[in-house]
């Protein structure tokens, strides 16, 4: 297997992850998407890494796994604020930021 | 061998990437999250990075599953590619490699990503705890404002909130009440209620 595969695998992920973030529109699951684009990044970054033979790339996608977790934890805490309020669990109606 | 694994790999990463987007129950996407971070654990492990895949599996799938799972419950180059890679020294991608790594050449971004997650922390604390005052659930101070009790004496609900005080007395006695500064206004009888008892005002 050449390392070009990995990349396929990994436009193909990103791909259907941006596609998700576009499509769905419950907060919780275009988080899910979100993870899912910073995944695809992760094994290209590790691919190069490895194409390179320089650990580099590793270091990369674990600084990418922090900011992938630092991301998770504030993504929740607001959809946990947004359901105290009982406010409705969809980004259409969430608009009042709207400009 | 390796070729074999690889398919089996990608081809589940890729279906557990279609299920997280197309499942319609947000706990069988996070599920199809989870096989889809497996599947990439094995792929970074075909790269040959050791640590990076222990690291997924631990971090993603894991503690962060677990969080998703949480919430789910509670809301509902130009230069040619060398495509075979480079050659594979011992060591490479291994725990000792990318601790070195992380604490000389990379020790600035290892820094400040344990500055973020102390961030996040924090942040997710404040987003995520129960604001008292935006909530509707003030009726034990209502109800402990409403009983009677002795005007000017120095009490705790009266250091907190003169004005709630003032006004249930309002309410509870029928008579008006105005803050004064000068204690002897408020000795006055006419200003004090009847069923103050002797001496306290004093």
């Amino acid at each position: 297997v050449t390392l070009g595969w990995y990349l396929a695998v990994s436009v193909l992920i990103f791909c259907i992850g941006a596609g998700g973030v576009l499509v769905r529109r419950n907060p919780l699951v275009i988080l899910l998407c979100l993870e899912l684009m910073l995944n695809a990044g992760n094994l290209a970054l590790v691919t190069f890494a490895r194409m390179h033979g320089s650990e580099a790339g590793q270091i990369f996608a674990l600084i990418v796994m922090v900011v992938a977790a630092c991301e998770v934890t504030v993504g929740l805490g607001l959809l946990v604020a947004i359901s105290r309020r009982n406010l409705p669990v969809d980004v259409d109606q969430l608009h009042e930021l709207n400009g | 061998m390796s070729e074999v694994i690889f398919f089996i790999a990608a081809i589940s990463a890729v279906i557990g990437a279609i299920g997280v987007v197309t499942l319609r129950n947000p706990l069988y996407a996070v599920l199809s999250l989870v096989c889809h971070l497996v599947a990439l654990a094995a792929l970074f492990l075909l790269l040959r990075a050791e640590f990076v895949a222990a690291a997924q599996v631990v971090v993603y799938a894991g503690a962060v599953m677990v969080l998703y799972v949480f919430v789910v419950a509670y809301v509902g180059g130009g230069e040619d590619i060398n495509s075979q890679g480079a050659a594979y020294k011992p060591g490479f991608g291994s725990p000792e490699h990318i601790g070195t790594l992380f604490l000389t050449t990379y020790l600035f971004a290892f820094e400040l990503a344990s500055l973020l997650l102390l961030v996040a922390a924090i942040g997710a604390i404040v987003l995520a705890r129960r604001r008292r005052g935006l909530e509707d659930d003030d009726g034990e101070l209502a109800r402990v404002l409403s009983q009677p009790r002795p005007a000017y004496t120095g009490t705790i609900a009266e250091g907190v909130g003169v004005r709630k005080v003032l006004d249930q007395l309002e309410q509870s006695h029928g008579g008006v009440f105005e803050l004064s500064a000068d204690p002897a206004l408020s000795a006055d009888p006419e200003l004090t209620p009847e069923r103050e008892p002797e001496g306290t005002a004093k």
